[in-house]
């Protein structure tokens, strides 16, 4: 947080100050009157003493005492005060200096003055002070007082008279803290100005304690090197009155701040009137220096926090009125030639503690951090000025690179919203090709790729046919062809073998291959009609089993089929005469049956008798 | 082909400028080769012309995907792209079977197919009319085999034919793009692409084409700064 940066100064008053011609008289006779007081009292001293002495010896803890360390006939240097340990100091040490001839001898005097206001009751040390003179450090005397509580009586009233004029004092000088506004946004600025006001003749003023302005940024406002002071008129009475300082407050928290007050000192001059009815009273009345402090008001100021909705992404914490100008140098440019851009913001707020908008740049361009100036303008009671941030682009290769648009956002204070700035997007053209010693070196690649990156590219090639372009073998006809011709032909060659062979006399073959199946569905059949009881195709059935596979198996005809032949036939493929026998056997109960009735057995028997002739069969062919 | 061995003459002799001239006449005529288009990379290449360069290899590399030399010189001139995008993992078999697929180009698939096929029709012939039972069995095993592999070969070729008709790919060809989020000027800037980086196409909508990169960002830019493979 930043605590207000203000530092005590002493002002110096040219004294607006009316006087008259009597006033001015005594400002001629005055310190003639002193010196002749001076003559009688220095004249008591020895050469060369420092002492110190005080105006009262019994003071009231409320007034005020007046201590003196005067150096007499003698040059001093290094004067040292003592600590002042149960007193404060009100004003001093004042200086001065009187020099008198007697009777052709000279004196001359140092005294410092100190105004003092005791700190506690009781009998209370003023310790000594200490001088140099002639490379000699001599002390004074100390001096002890009484304070007492209340007012002391036997001062004939002094003291009263001392309080009767510090109350007069204070109506007649004080300092007031004017604000500017009382209820205010966070960041939003409050100016807050100290007006001195007088109808006393003052001087030596000077701010004792400078206000600390907890909570808020603090910027002294410019006001005149020499203060003028004018009339005017404050609750009736003309005052002379000045401002004394102006401060522009930013303040930096939400809730209750409160601008502390300022303290003063001043020495008044008040003019004590004699006791004696003198017929010129003004020339003869008397006028004192009285060490004054006082402070002013404070107030407190209500701080409210910015409304937290709606704050834009960009905000930064700006409040106040403000115009954001973009500019870029040149649009077109070269790799490695500088473009500046600047971002300037002017307007009213706390420009100082302004936070500048930030660019964001493709890593093709370089750019540094930026030179940041402002010019701030004191004057007047609201601050106000320009920040300017300026930026130093270096494109380090060809292509068209955007600036993004720079976003800026305050807080308005006259319309109570956030205010959205934002430039247009700006275009850097760069044009050429970077100088080889910048050329920028490609980062992210392995150490072997760099070893590659100094090699050269291999040779053309002088070879290879050129062929249209989109001329795929795949999808050209002959390809088709090609493809389909092998299936076209197998299956041709396949179909031809299969004809050849039945063409040649693989009849047999192929006859032979065919008597099991046929035999095995005729025996199937008669299975059928045994199970239907019918005698007559039963047998049939058996017996047609029979002969057709021996005219399958023997390739004959089954018109020329006879018992001879298969007889024959059989022999002569070594068939053993009792399988011979039993196929005779197995055709002749058959045929048999066909005319005989016969019971159910006999026609089980004849079915097994009949597989079973074919199996042999089968098994010796 | 006369033209070929005059640019190559001219590119022997440093001219690169003109022999560009000519090996571009060549592509405009509709012929290609993977030698022309990587000649055409090297002149570019010399001239330090950097987007061609990488597009001609592209090019060279699709038609002859296992050369060498092509792969080479694309290397280093990928080297001088400003944009290093790091390709996404491939799953070993994908990166296996493309290893295979671009061993050889369309045709030469196509031409293995077709001697596969022949090979197993003589095999089926030897089935057929072979009278030994050992080599009957022996040709119908090799006619199935052969007959597959014959298959998977012209598979193969439809897969590279395939592949060399599609232009889904494509290099970018300006100094510098600015890669939108939407097809319109207005729409936010993602990321920025520099010369000679290769993008995959996806849709296109208008004057705009959405791309890829190797890495899987996303984006789109105007058509003009693309020189499609």
């Amino acid at each position: 947080m930043a605590v207000g940066k203000s530092r005590s100064r002493l002002i110096f008053i040219r004294h607006w100050y009316r006087a008259s011609f009597f006033d001015a008289f005594l400002l001629v006779v005055r310190p003639l009157s002193l010196l002749i007081l001076l003559f009688f009292v220095h004249a008591a001293f020895p050469q060369g003493s420092f002492t110190a002495s005080v105006d009262k010896r019994k003071v009231s803890i409320n007034s005020t005492l007046q201590v003196t360390f005067t150096l007499e006939n003698a040059d001093g240097k290094n004067f040292r005060p003592p600590s002042f340990a149960d007193f404060s100091v009100l004003s001093g040490p004042n200086q001065s200096t009187s020099m008198q001839f007697i009777n052709g001898s000279m004196s001359r005097s140092v005294s410092y003055s100190y105004f003092l206001k005791p700190n506690k009751e009781g009998m209370l040390t003023i310790e000594p002070a200490t001088i140099v003179v002639g490379g000699k450090t001599i002390s004074s005397n100390p001096v002890t007082v009484e304070v007492v509580k209340g007012d002391v009586q036997d001062q004939r009233g002094q003291q009263n008279q001392g309080q009767d004029i510090y109350a007069q004092i204070s109506d007649n000088v004080f300092v007031r803290l004017i604000v500017s506004k009382r209820e205010v946004y966070q960041g939003e600025q409050v100016t807050a100005i100290y007006k001195l006001y007088y109808r006393m003749p003052i001087s030596n003023t000077s701010i004792s304690k400078a206000p600390a302005y907890t909570g808020f940024w603090s910027q002294e406002l410019e006001i005149p090197e020499n203060i003028q002071f004018t009339p005017e008129v404050y609750n009736g009475v003309q005052y002379n009155a000045a401002v004394i300082k102006k401060d522009a407050l930013f303040p930096q928290r939400p809730g209750e701040l409160e601008i502390d007050a300022m303290e003063l000192q001043t020495m008044v001059r008040v003019k004590v009137r004699s006791q004696t009815n003198f017929f010129f009273d003004d020339f003869f009345s008397s006028y004192q220096d009285y060490p004054y402090r006082f402070s002013s008001n404070s107030v407190k100021i209500k701080v409210k926090p910015l409304p937290a909705t709606a704050a834009p992404l960009s905000f930064n914490g700006a409040v106040g009125d403000y115009k954001m100008d973009v500019t870029l140098g040149k649009t077109l440019t070269k790799p490695d030639e500088p473009v500046s851009f600047t971002i300037n913001i002017s307007g009213s707020g706390n420009i100082k503690m302004l936070d500048m908008p930030k660019i964001n740049l493709p890593s093709d361009l370089e750019v540094y951090d930026p030179k940041t100036s402002e010019k701030i303008s004191k004057k007047g009671d609201v601050i106000s000025g320009s920040k300017v941030s300026e930026y130093l682009i270096i494109p380090r290769r060809a292509g068209q690179f955007k600036i993004p648009p720079v976003e800026f956002s305050y807080f308005d204070l006259s319309k109570q919203q956030y205010v959205v700035q934002q430039s247009p997007e700006y275009v850097i053209n760069v044009e050429g090709t970077a100088s080889t010693a910048t050329t920028p070196v490609i980062t992210g690649i392995t150490k072997e790729e760099v070893e590659l990156l100094g090699e050269d590219i291999r040779y053309i090639k002088t070879g290879g046919t050129l062929k249209k372009q989109n001329d795929f073998l795949f999808a050209s006809w002959q390809f088709a062809g090609m493809f389909a011709a092998p299936f076209l032909l197998f299956a041709m060659l396949f179909a031809y073998k299969r004809r050849e062979e039945k063409l040649s006399g693989n009849v047999v073959l192929m006859k032979s291959r065919r008597a099991n199946k046929e035999a095995a569905r005729r025996l199937k059949k008669a299975k059928q009609y045994l199970a239907q009881q019918n005698r007559r195709a039963f047998f049939d059935e058996i017996s047609r089993a029979i002969w057709g596979y021996l005219g399958d198996k023997l390739n004959i005809d089954l018109a020329l089929l006879s018992r001879e032949q298969v007889q024959k036939a059989l022999t002569e493929k070594n068939i053993s005469p009792e399988t011979i026998q039993r196929i005779f056997k197995t055709l002749d109960d058959a045929e048999m049956a066909l005319f005989a009735p016969s019971s159910d057995g006999e026609m089980n028997k004849a079915y097994s008798d009949a597989t079973e002739v074919i199996s042999k069969l089968d098994e010796e062919l | 082909m006369e033209l070929f061995s005059q640019a190559n003459q001219l590119y022997k002799e440093k001219n690169y400028e003109s022999a560009i001239v000519l090996y571009d006449s060549i592509v405009k005529s509709g012929y290609s080769s993977a030698e022309l288009f990587f000649n055409l990379g090297n002149a570019h290449y010399k001239l330090g012309h950097l987007a061609p360069a990488i597009l001609n290899y592209e090019r060279a590399k699709k038609l002859a995907p296992s050369d060498e030399d092509i792969d080479f010189n694309l290397r280093i001139a990928n080297l001088r792209v400003v944009d290093r995008v790091e390709p996404l993992p491939e799953l070993f078999f994908v990166r296996w079977v493309k290893n295979i697929v671009i061993r050889h180009s369309s045709d030469g698939w196509a031409k293995l197919a077709l001697l596969l096929l022949w090979a197993a029709f003589l095999c089926a012939m030897l089935f057929l009319f072979a009278s030994n039972i050992l080599l009957k069995r022996t040709g119908v095993f090799a006619a199935i085999l052969a007959l597959l592999l014959a298959l998977a070969s012209a598979f193969t070729a439809y897969s590279q034919y395939n592949y060399q008709r599609t232009r889904d790919a494509a290099i970018v060809g300006v100094k510098n793009v600015y890669i939108k989020s939407a097809p319109d000027p207005q729409s936010t800037d993602l990321f920025m692409l520099r010369e000679g980086v290769k993008v995959k196409l996806l849709e296109a909508e208008g004057e705009w084409q959405k791309i890829q990169l190797v890495d899987g960002k996303v984006g789109w830019m105007r058509k003009e700064g693309l020189e499609v493979i």
